[in-house]
């Protein structure tokens, strides 16, 4: 109870000393006052980008505004920084597809489409061989010899899938030398194969037969009134034996059916140098290969082996899943 | 988010990626690079990541490994080594767009990625803070010096012109 006596007393005595400020007041507060012209610079750059960032509060709207109005220094600051605002270039990234991932339709769709495109161009390829004559050609480069059967009176010539342009010169020859059964008449043809560059001359019309025999379609000696019952081409002379199979070029072809096998050639093949030539299966099916390959990252692969002759040995298929070489067959023999 | 979500954010968000990294490392191949990188992170998170806050996690991606790119190559320029405004006297410049961004490169990194992300995005100080790892005081002030250091180097040039 004492020591609460105490406290008491205490607290009363605190509570009656208080010190009374003196009564004097500051005599330079005119000095300090500020207006918004007294604003730093670096007051106004930051209230400036305040102003730009829409940040700048209500209140302090009115003290840039009139330090603006006042300054014109501050003015060209203001002026400089609301002009600090970027614009983003109108660029666009460019490969977006690259990013953008397949959903579980899109993938079952792509994998069905492929599959299809797939098992499209192999069934293709396979009738393509077993079906199409002359798909892979087999005749190409013969030797005369193995082509012409001499007791054959409408037998004439020549088996090469190259262009060959008919020189025409006038010759006497004898009719018994060249080959038996061939009503031969004063006037022959020399034929060219442009694509060896090679030209055989006959000075002695007597040799054309030998000639003939040995070389592999290089020139072949041709009689002018030989009585070919077979339609061919301007400025080319073909004749074979009765299995002669003609190559199916249709010169009448559109020129669209031309532009498109050309462009095939070019944007697909990717060939250098390419024809507008009708278009073999087996291009086809390679094209297709190479498009299924390129959409699908797949690895297949289908190539054509060739002799020494440039003749088509067989075709050659991988996949993961399928692979097989096929030996091409010879027709004729 | 879903795989369709995901692609949404590729056609809506890869254009800003790309337009924030390219302008700040001046380099279109490692801006692709980055963009690329970016998006297969978000693809590697595609379950735990919502669709709204993908575009801020893309720029936040793209933003460390932009910062991580420059650090290798100790490209990164402080405050101090910051040697100011020099002036490109030699530049053409065509319009004052074209000053600004050959500005920018100039100011120091966080200065720069906080303005093009203000200007090119229209982030708020927070969502920057958020992309970049800065409060929005640091961010603020960023802001605020890069905008004195463009005001700046445009003065100069207008002075010359």
């Amino acid at each position: 109870m004492k020591s609460d006596w105490t406290n008491m007393d205490e607290t009363e005595f605190i509570d009656g000393v208080r010190l009374e400020p003196e009564n004097v007041l500051f005599a330079g507060k005119d000095k300090l006052r500020k207006s918004a012209a007294d604003l730093t610079d670096e007051q106004i750059e930051y209230l400036s980008v305040a102003f730009l960032e829409n940040d700048l509060p209500a209140d302090q709207l009115p003290d840039l505004q009139g330090n603006l109005e006042q300054k014109r220094e501050s003015r060209i600051v203001f002026d400089l920084i609301q002009k600090t605002k970027l614009t983003p270039p109108v660029i666009f990234y460019e490969h977006k597809s690259s990013l953008k991932r397949l959903t579980v339709k899109q993938k079952v769709f792509r994998m069905t489409t492929a599959g299809l495109s797939a098992a499209a161009a192999i069934t293709v390829l396979i009738l393509s061989y077993v079906f199409v004559p002359g798909f892979l050609p087999v005749r190409n480069n013969q030797v005369v010899s193995e082509i012409i059967q001499e007791n054959s009176p409408e037998t004439l010539l020549i088996a090469a899938n190259k262009p060959i342009i008919v020189r025409s010169e006038t010759v006497s020859i004898e009719t018994d030398n060249i080959i038996p059964g061939i009503d031969i008449s004063q006037t022959a043809e020399f034929v060219e194969n442009t694509s060896m560059s090679e030209t055989i001359s006959m000075p002695d019309p007597s040799l054309a037969k030998e000639v003939i025999t040995v070389l592999p379609v290089a020139a072949v000696f041709v009689p002018g009134s030989a009585g070919i019952d077979y339609q061919v081409p301007q400025l080319s002379l073909i004749a074979s034996d009765n299995n002669f199979v003609a190559v199916a070029y249709d010169d009448s072809r559109g020129r669209v059916r031309r532009f498109i096998a050309s462009a095939f050639r070019e944007k697909i093949l990717r060939e250098k140098t390419y024809s507008d030539g009708p278009l073999r299966p087996y291009e086809i099916a390679k094209g297709s290969v190479a498009g299924i390959n390129k959409l699908l990252g797949w690895d297949m692969e289908i190539k054509e082996t060739q002799d020494k002759s440039g003749e088509v040995k067989s075709v050659y298929f991988s996949s993961t899943l399928l692979s097989f070489n096929a030996p091409v067959k010879k027709t004729d023999e | 988010m879903t795989v369709k979500e995901y692609n949404r954010a590729v056609d809506e968000y890869a254009d800003a990626v790309y337009r924030f990294i390219r302008a700040d490392l001046r380099d279109d191949d490692r801006a692709n690079d980055i963009v690329q990188d970016s998006f297969e992170k978000l693809w590697n998170h595609v379950s735990e990541i919502e669709y709204p806050v993908s575009k801020s996690w893309l720029f936040s991606t793209a933003y460390h490994t932009m910062i991580d790119i420059i650090r290798k190559e100790k490209r990164m320029t402080s405050l101090e080594e910051s040697n100011g405004m020099e002036l490109l006297t030699d530049s053409q410049y065509t319009d004052l767009n074209e000053i600004l961004h050959a500005a920018l490169e100039r100011i120091p990194e966080q200065q720069r990625s906080a303005v093009l992300l203000r200007d090119y995005e229209g982030y708020s100080y927070r969502e920057i803070g958020d992309i970049t790892g800065l409060s929005e005081a640091q961010v603020k002030i960023n802001i605020y010096r890069g905008r004195v250091a463009l005001k700046n180097y445009i003065g100069k040039i207008e002075t010359i012109i």
